[in-house]
């Protein structure tokens, strides 16, 4: 019984994974995937300094150009302020983020809202997650400190960078089961076009 | 049902992280002749607690808020101030104010107070690049911790202190008397409500975390041009 569970599993997993894979050979939806991934990380970077971005963007003296290159030079502070475990974190997390999202917006182009929104609020919930893990903790940029402060609760410095590691796995396994999520129902809009044809000759012999 | 208890879960985690931050990130305005304090903004010690890097009558005022214990104040210490001190506080364009705080833990409270001490004899920024260099090399170089584990006991301090060539009798003096104890839980109090470290103010622009050097060149370009 375990076992045919155990195998139920892994074809449901390889029927998502070949659904999501189907999207991402598709060239556009491949770069918006990465384009996503990278506007996740940027904005997860950039979240603690929101109100500098906005004076820069509004500031007279600094041109177009330089607005932009300032704003992608955000990723430079993954090596500067974020260490390694939370910065490979961070970086899987927004891989999974834009491949999610690229194929949220297949199947809001396929498939319609229903199914869309279906898998919107798990890669909501990821973000949460990682945002919470973002950030130094004991340095006090983190959202970590206030929250459990709000709660009474106190927490040393070492467990507070655990949490925060912790926090960015939770968000990728909440996006990982979005992906896996949205990828069957790919696969069962895929099902369906293949389907309605032969249904349609049915009825017409019928 | 369960999705929308889920949605209004997330909105509430997302909204009280949000106004915690929001409480902490008022705007800021760094002018230590400024006619108004407000209580959302820290506020300049006296000047007998101002510790400064270059050029005291330069234009452009740095503020660093940091803990000598913070990892990443090492970091922002080892990356990008280089950069501002070569490009811009060594060719007098700008000075650094650095305003201790004691974020990691009470350990921080000793480089703080001999940061003062050294200042007395003019020796603020060789012991404020000695401790620093010191945790670097000891501790964050390798991965290891340096938060209170005893790297900046009083007895670590005076020995780094002693390594920039202060008077180490006047400077052990100092520290061992609680000088400046008082001055460096005025500095916290008065930095309130900035709450991590390390934070830069550049101008009216606070720069929170260490960040790459191309967003403070970016700024004070800006501010240089006017």
């Amino acid at each position: 019984m375990a076992s045919t569970q155990v195998k139920l599993w892994k074809l449901k997993l390889k029927v998502s994974l070949g659904a999501v894979l189907r999207v991402l050979r598709h060239p556009g939806y491949a770069l918006l995937s990465v384009a996503l991934s990278g506007l996740t990380v940027l904005i997860l970077l950039w979240f603690f300094n929101i109100n500098l971005l906005v004076y820069v963007f509004g500031a007279a003296n600094i041109s177009l150009l330089d607005k932009a290159i300032f704003f992608f030079r955000g990723f430079e502070s993954l090596v500067t302020n974020v260490d390694s475990l939370p910065a490979a974190v961070l970086l899987v997390f927004g891989v999974m983020s834009g491949i999610n999202l690229a194929v949220l917006v297949y199947l809001l182009r396929r498939a319609g809202k229903q199914a869309a929104l279906a898998g919107g609020g798990k890669n909501a919930g990821g973000a949460v997650a990682a945002l919470i893990g973002s950030g130094c903790a004991a340095c006090g940029s983190s959202v970590l400190g206030p929250l459990l402060g709000l709660f009474g609760a106190s927490i040393s410095i070492g467990v507070a960078r655990q949490i925060g590691v912790l926090a960015n796995i939770i968000g990728i396994c909440l996006v990982a089961y979005s992906i896996y999520g949205l990828g069957h129902q790919v696969a069962s809009s895929l099902a369906a076009e293949r389907l309605a044809p032969l249904l349609h000759t049915d009825a017409e012999s019928n | 049902m369960k999705k929308i208890i889920g949605i209004i879960a997330v909105l509430a985690i997302v909204g009280i992280g949000v106004i915690s931050l929001g409480n902490n990130k008022k705007p800021l305005k760094d002018s230590p002749t400024a006619a108004s304090t407000k209580s959302s903004q820290p506020s300049a010690p006296n000047a007998a607690a101002t510790l400064i890097i270059g050029d005291p009558n330069a234009k452009t005022t740095i503020v660093e808020y940091a803990d000598f214990q913070c990892p990443k104040c090492n970091k922002f210490f080892k990356g990008a101030e280089q950069n501002i001190r070569k490009d811009f506080v060594e060719t007098g364009k700008a000075k650094i104010e650095y305003r201790t705080l004691v974020t990691i833990g009470p350990e921080s409270k000793n480089p703080a107070a001999g940061a003062y001490c050294a200042n007395d004899q003019g020796k603020f920024t060789a012991f404020h690049d000695a401790v620093y260099g010191y945790m670097y090399d000891n501790y964050y170089s390798t991965g290891k911790s340096g938060e209170n584990v005893g790297a900046l006991s009083s007895e670590n301090v005076k020995k780094i202190a002693g390594t920039v060539g202060v008077d180490q009798r006047a400077f052990d003096s100092c520290l061992d008397g609680g000088k400046y104890t008082k001055t460096v839980d005025d500095v916290i109090a008065a930095a309130a409500p900035v709450a991590s470290t390390p934070t830069i103010l550049v101008g009216s622009q606070k720069v929170e975390g260490a960040q790459p050097y191309s967003t403070f060149k970016t700024l004070l370009d800006s501010l240089q041009q006017g």
